[in-house]
């Protein structure tokens, strides 16, 4: 081999190596793993501050969601339409309509809501990339949901949580988080429970710098007769995190709410 | 006389969906079913204390009676975060001796409360909540920082 061929084969070695570098390099952005370590997360879209749906949005979809005659209400089996209906008749008696159905919220007993209505409220959530996870941090109920994007499968048995086990992978720059093992006491909404068979998956991506869209759909073989789909987006907000624990909860008891005075 | 009944009865259904519709608006986590929503009374007193608390906000109001005999009531309104962040409200949006006007669904047992509808302060300012006319604009409006 000459020098001049040597040169040529050379070159070829590094052009070769550089489009396969930039072929891997972009195969990693488009699928696969990706904050595996720390030099790997500068790549991660920026995902920084806390992020909030307005509230006039929040409440839109809280009464289309609340309406059973919405297209975009979740389609309930009849028992879990019943938990539906028997709260609502509660909020309109004022009381317990139903023996055994107490169609109670579990917030109103200082529970936490857990997946997916965790994540339907008007409440702050933030991101931390750290390698191999992602973790959300959910001003409601102070939740921490960890999402493991290091390549785990779903345990073949893990213990049902409010919140669930979620495995992620990123398809280029959208997050996709499959979580399985919800407990029964977790609500699809307020007063309506999961079944303990749920599973969401959730789509998460930037739609520009200051909006994020989370598309969810929530499956339930008990609860639910179809997929229940429906896509938030968020705004960046420049306000910080509010605390949003269960401490003065005045309306614990059914009828009547706690009206001891507080100290000046 | 059936007809009268029946009309009534649509009159009480239609009535409470819409106050029910209205209500869901602004309340979301808890049934809030001890309020009266299909009611709405009035009330003009002084700040005994904003209770800057979670799970909700609780403004406590004195008020005095026609015979000058003081009674105090409690307001629920919505989420510390959920007032700050949209509505503009501060630990320090009420002071203890404000002058205020509130509106508010009463207490079904009669009690002195409600949940809080309307707040308006003196000055004819009103502060904003997720159930005022007052529009939610980013973190509110002026109002609500004093």
């Amino acid at each position: 081999m000459t020098t001049h061929q040597t040169h040529h084969t050379t070159t070829f070695l590094i052009a070769s190596w550089m489009l396969f570098g930039v072929a891997s390099a972009n195969a990693q952005q488009l699928s696969g793993p990706q904050g595996d370590t720390y030099a790997s997360i500068a790549r991660l879209p920026d995902w920084s501050g806390v992020w909030v749906v307005p509230f006039a949005a929040f409440r839109d979809e809280l009464q289309r969601h609340r309406n059973p005659n919405s297209p975009d209400a979740p389609l309930l089996t009849s028992d879990y339409a019943a938990m539906r209906d028997a709260y609502r008749n509660r909020q309109i008696a004022g009381g317990d309509p139903v023996k055994g159905n107490p169609a109670r919220q579990n917030g109103e007993a200082c529970l936490p809501t857990g997946m997916p209505n965790l994540m339907r409220y008007a409440f702050g959530i933030e991101f931390l990339f750290t390698p191999g996870r992602v973790t959300v941090l959910a001003e409601l109920d102070s939740t921490i949901r960890r999402i493991y994007t290091d390549g785990r499968p779903h345990a073949p048995d893990a213990d049902a949580t409010y919140t669930g086990e979620s495995i992620g992978h990123w398809e280029g720059d959208t997050l996709v988080v499959d979580t399985t093992a919800i407990s029964p006491k977790a609500e699809l909404m307020g007063a309506i429970k999961t079944s303990g068979k749920a599973h969401i998956v959730e789509r998460i991506h930037l739609e520009d710098k200051q909006h994020l869209q989370i598309d969810t759909v929530v499956e339930d073989p008990i609860a639910l007769k179809a997929p229940w789909r429906y896509s938030r987006i968020y705004e960046r907000s420049t306000l910080g995190v509010f605390e949003k624990v269960c401490d003065n909860n005045r309306d614990a008891d059914d009828g009547e709410p706690d009206l001891t005075l507080p100290d000046r | 006389m059936p007809r009268c009944t029946c009309t009534d009865a649509i009159q009480r259904v239609l009535v409470a969906t819409i106050v029910l519709s209205l209500a869901d608006r602004a309340w979301a986590h808890h049934s809030y079913s001890m309020f009266d929503r299909t009611r709405r009374e009035t009330l003009q007193g002084t700040v005994r204390v904003l209770e800057w608390t979670n799970p909700h906000v609780w403004v406590w109001v004195d008020a005095q009676d026609e015979t000058g005999k003081g009674t105090t009531y409690g307001f629920e309104s919505s989420a510390p975060g959920e007032l700050a962040r949209f509505f503009g409200w501060t630990k320090n949006s009420l002071k203890p001796g404000d002058r205020i006007t509130v509106e508010y669904a009463p207490l079904r047992s009669g009690n002195p409360g409600g949940a809080l509808i309307r707040l308006t302060l003196a000055d004819g300012r009103e502060l904003p909540m997720p159930s005022s006319t007052a529009p939610a604009r980013g973190r509110g409006p002026e109002p609500g920082r004093r």
